[in-house]
């Protein structure tokens, strides 16, 4: 499921208003997912304010992409500039976040820009994540790394 | 209003349940299982922004109290009652009244590399409310003069969701520390 992007209701943003989660990791019954949000509202500036305060590397709380470049979507969709907050990852049961809907997929490019993210992130704040996921990250990026030859 | 940060996870309950049923060296009620929950999410929201569970906090009876991990306790009690299986890495036991006691299942341990050291710290902080007696407890959880959370639990509408920011507001008053920086996090929601 690595890459598959689900649009999960977030309660108490926006008036409950869905936003993209995209699955960076897989576990046995859960995934590790992270949220997106547009890149033209306030809310995530002030986040990532507050995470500086909070000691993280600020440059690794959240990825700001170009969409289009790196998911396809299904149709009637297009990709927006968003920033995934790689700070606000979180767990949630498959059978939940496949109860919403798909959004479409992200290519391995931005997966490994996210998973970097999360080792620089873990790097400055090494409280922000369990070693098991940790180790995950490491082996998600090291199998979708291109191998010099 | 945040009122739910996380989506519950049922799972990560499971988890986090085993680790106290390990660490408390007694057998674990629903009440302590129901309030390690709400103050394991509250003590790392405090921290980080973000629970470890998940799951809107609402009022009940006995403090505030995450509907579906209680009735997750309730459906394995009564599996146990009906004679099936038990689902989860706790058994379950009969105890007093309409009490259950929960003990580590059968070949069931504690991973501690799935938490992180900020869930672990969260979950010693909350270890530390459930090791009170029931009478501190009850007062920790309805008092406002005891505790911020029993200040928010006073202050809430029974049995509707409690707004995650009056709990960051109560724990400043009691404290006199400044989360405003948890604020912005908790703007965004998730």
């Amino acid at each position: 499921m690595d890459g598959q992007i689900y649009r999960l209701n977030i309660r108490g943003h926006f008036s409950n208003l869905p936003h993209p989660h995209v699955v960076l990791i897989e576990l046995e019954k859960e995934c590790w997912v992270i949220p997106a949000f547009g890149d033209d509202g306030p809310e995530v500036q002030r986040a990532i304010r507050a995470y500086d305060c909070m000691g993280f590397d600020t440059a690794s709380v959240a990825v700001h992409m170009d969409n289009v470049q790196h998911v396809t979507y299904k149709a009637g969709y297009k990709g927006i500039r968003a920033y995934w907050v790689v700070a606000r990852a979180f767990k949630i049961t498959k059978k939940l976040l496949t109860s919403y809907e798909f959004l479409g997929q992200m290519d391995d490019v931005g997966l490994v820009l996210l998973a970097q993210a999360v080792q620089r992130l873990a790097e400055s704040k090494p409280d922000f994540i369990s070693p098991s996921l940790k180790k995950k990250v490491g082996k998600l990026i090291e199998s979708l790394t291109p191998k010099e030859t | 209003m945040p009122n739910q940060l996380m989506p519950f996870n049922e799972e990560q309950f499971d988890r986090c349940s085993l680790w106290l049923a390990t660490k408390l060296g007694r057998p674990v009620t629903q009440y302590d299982l129901v309030k390690f929950h709400v103050m394991t999410d509250i003590y790392h929201v405090l921290q980080y922004g973000r629970p470890v569970i998940g799951g809107a906090l609402v009022k009940w009876k006995f403090g505030p109290v995450v509907k579906p991990a209680y009735f997750r306790l309730t459906s394995q009690a009564n599996r146990f009652e009906q004679g099936k299986t038990v689902i989860g890495p706790l058994a379950v036991e009969a105890g007093r009244s309409n009490v259950y006691k929960f003990t580590p299942a059968q070949g069931a341990s504690v991973d501690e590399d799935e938490f992180s050291q900020s869930e672990i710290e969260a979950m010693e902080a909350a270890l530390q409310i459930v090791r009170l007696s029931f009478a501190k407890s009850q007062g920790f959880f309805h008092e406002p003069m005891a505790s911020f959370v029993g200040r928010v639990w006073t202050d809430a509408e029974f049995d509707k969701p409690i707004d995650w920011n009056s709990i960051v507001d109560a724990y400043d008053a009691q404290f006199n520390t400044n989360h405003q920086h948890i604020k912005a996090l908790l703007a965004l929601g998730v």
